[in-house]
């Protein structure tokens, strides 16, 4: 099928990675390699990548694959490396996250293969005081339960739209407004 | 055309307390008169060319973000405790993301204790003006902000949102929809184009189309030389003299120099947040409750319209967000008819939020599948704002905060709002004809869409008959001091059903004539 939009689309992602295609390994574009790889330095790549698992189950998009849930974790928790508060905000919220999975299912939270069961587990926890997962959205709890008297617009920046609107402009450009005007923008 | 005017902090100026849609209005319309003006806005002066068509950018440019603590039943003050008002702080204001909607107050929407009778929890209270009065005012509001449907100026096309809500308004046998009265050229006007149907019109208009102090009000003053406006420069203090009269205004800008202008006037216009709070904090040993407050009322009566949103997906995209965000307006259940169980009433107008931003207020908190699967069919939704009066409460109010100091050292504002049962009933009512709209026409899903921080602040100054019941009396002027004026929606009495902003400028003309005529006899 041959669509009008799919040439466009094509043409979109050509431009997109043009920058970026000659410095990639294996197709992804070396920004999120480096993002990605200093968040797993800083949290350990079991964490990152279980926060991954948590950030999809959290805003599940079938047509997203991981990378875009890759790149919101790994930008976030790049803030954690001038914060340590932050830092041990995310693995301590694996920790809970996986003490909960252990518990029930005798298996650390990203081997649970059934998302019911994952979500489930985010269920139980949301509530816990003084968890990064004691709120939804968890991003948002992470964000709220940093000290006072940091940087407001970031506060008060419901976090939902950090996995949201990046998978958006990441994989579906031609879905966010930006991307639908942007070339009749003055 | 003259230079720029730079006054000195020794001249006697009118002092303006903010670039609005009030004190921009009010110090264009003075100095157009000869009047000498000083605008001290808190916020930046951001120029057309730095507007972003991206949400979020674009929200932490320009919004006030200053810290806000909040109380009362109100979801905001779960949601976002420290976001009561989703407002401007920049030169221009909140007229620099505002929709554009201009519509007149309704004849008994200035009168509802008389038509209304009293309500229990509600201080309820007629203005001190009619109709009648204002309607040569809005008028000339009319014509400054070249509002469609108005003084033969063309509607708007309606944009997809605007023909789902269109068929649906027909299906229910509605009868007063179209492409609204919008304050956004449908045609080159006053120096300005035609909409070019971008959307964004909340990050900014970056055409120019839509009616903004900030480029249509505030240039055509500082031509004339009269009108200086001050960026950066936040008022902290009114000070008197021991005549009681207003002397001048304290400001500081954002590295904490302060400094001191002298005033003939002082205009406090910096919405409905800001304008108590900084009447409250010019308290002195005359006036130890705060300026202009012998009635107690400073503060109090805080509105924010009885809001909400529907959101609904069709099987078919529908690309709300683009053309103009708000052209579309069914006004049926405006009317005040008691037998839908509340007094007063209700627009229902188009409104589409970009993904960014839907994903952070279609329903704040949310995660989960039945979350995403809503944004995920965000091409195929369509939706609507609910906006309709909320009535004065004496409890909902803004204070300064007992501990809590702002970068200046002074307190900051408390927000305690709690919906009055007639709010409730009446969202409850508008929330189920959207839905019954939009299923009308085949809407596969519907999604209520709570509250956001308010974008309409009103009531906290209010105009009064008797000196006793409010703050100011029907010229906006202070009851208690000569040459102190609220220019802003915190005059406002009750808050009607209709978006502000018209009300605020026909105000605002009429204030500049009233304060041009008392300087002229020597009164002021």
């Amino acid at each position: 099928m041959h669509g009008p939009t799919q040439p466009q689309r094509r043409k979109f992602f050509k431009i997109a990675s043009a920058g970026t295609l000659a410095s990639t390994a294996v197709g992804i574009p070396s920004l999120l390699v480096s993002s990605q790889a200093q968040a797993e330095e800083l949290l350990g790549k079991e964490v990152f990548s279980t926060l991954v698992k948590i950030a999809r189950d959290i805003f599940p998009h079938d047509r997203f694959g991981d990378e875009p849930y890759a790149k919101a974790v790994a930008d976030y928790s790049g803030k954690g490396k001038e914060d340590p508060a932050l830092r041990n905000v995310l693995i301590d919220g694996v920790k809970l996250a996986d003490a909960a999975a252990k518990k029930q299912h005798r298996k650390g939270y990203a081997e649970l293969a059934d998302e019911k069961a994952r979500v489930a587990i985010l269920t139980t926890i949301q509530d816990t005081p003084s968890s990064p997962v004691c709120a939804a959205p968890w991003w948002s709890a992470c964000i709220t339960s940093r000290p006072s008297g940091q940087n407001w617009a970031i506060k008060v920046r419901p976090p939902n739209t950090a996995v949201i609107s990046i998978a958006d402009s990441t994989i579906n450009p031609g879905w966010t407004r930006k991307a639908e005007t942007g070339n009749r923008q003055i | 055309m003259a230079a720029k005017a730079k006054f000195g902090l020794d001249e006697e100026v009118v002092v303006i307390i903010g670039s609005g849609a009030g004190g921009g209005t009010l110090g264009n319309e003075l100095a157009q008169k000869g009047i000498k003006v000083v605008i001290l806005e808190a916020g930046k002066r951001h120029e057309i060319g730095d507007f972003e068509n991206d949400e979020w950018p674009m929200f932490e440019k320009i919004s006030w973000l200053d810290k806000r603590s909040t109380s009362g039943t109100w979801e905001i003050a779960r949601d976002f405790p420290n976001l009561p008002a989703w407002i401007v702080k920049a030169v221009g204001g909140t007229t620099v993301h505002w929709a554009g909607a201009s519509l007149r107050f309704q004849d008994h929407e200035f009168r509802i204790r008389s038509e209304y009778g009293d309500i229990q929890g509600a201080n309820m209270l007629d203005w001190p003006i009619t109709l009648n009065e204002l309607a040569p005012y809005y008028e000339r509001a009319e014509y400054k902000m070249g509002v469609t449907g108005t003084h033969g100026i063309p509607r708007l096309p309606g944009n997809n949102n605007y023909r789902v809500l269109a068929a649906g308004a027909k299906k229910m046998g509605y009868r007063d929809f179209h492409t609204g009265n919008m304050a956004i050229n449908s045609q080159p006007r006053d120096g300005r184009g035609a909409c070019q149907q971008i959307g964004f019109c909340f990050q900014g208009c970056k055409s120019g189309a839509k009616w903004s102090t900030l480029y249509a009000e505030i240039p055509k003053g500082e031509r004339t030389g009269n009108l200086e406006v001050r960026p950066d420069a936040q008022a902290l203090k009114i000070e008197h003299d021991a005549s009681g009269r207003v002397t001048g205004v304290v400001y500081a800008n954002s590295k904490g120099v302060r400094n001191f202008q002298k005033a003939r006037v002082v205009c406090v216009a910096g919405n409905s947040i800001e304008s108590p709070r900084l009447l409250l904090n010019s308290a002195s040993s005359m006036f130890p409750d705060g300026l202009a407050n012998s009635s107690g009322q400073v503060g109090k009566n805080y509105m924010r319209h009885m809001t909400g949103s529907v959101y609904a997906v069709f099987d078919k995209p529908v690309h709300m967000f683009r053309g103009t965000t708000m052209a579309g307006i069914i006004r049926d259940e405006s009317r005040h008819d008691t037998s839908r169980g509340f007094v007063g009433g209700y627009e229902m107008e188009t409104l589409s939020l970009g993904v960014p931003f839907l994903a952070a207020f279609l329903e704040p908190g949310a995660w989960g599948r039945e979350f995403t699967s809503v944004m995920d069919a965000y091409d195929n939704m369509a939706g609507m704002w609910l906006v309709g009066e909320d009535l004065p409460q004496e409890s909902n109010r803004i204070s300064l905060h007992p501990t809590e100091k702002d970068q200046f050292g002074l307190p900051i504002p408390h927000v305690a709002y709690s919906d009055h049962a007639n709010d409730a009933a009446m969202r409850a009512h508008a929330y189920k004809q959207g839905k019954a709209l939009y299923e009308s026409v085949g809407a596969k899903r519907t999604v209520f869409t709570r509250p956001y921080p308010s974008t309409h602040n009103l009531g906290t100054n209010r105009m009064s008959e008797k000196p006793q019941d409010g703050v100011v009396n029907k010229w906006g002027r202070a009851h208690d001091i000569k040459n102190l004026f609220v220019s802003d929606g915190s005059q406002f009495t009750t808050s009607a059903a209709e978006n502000p902003t018209l009300t605020i400028v026909a105000l605002a003309i009429r204030q500049a004539d009233h304060i041009a005529q008392a300087m002229s006899r020597k009164e002021l």
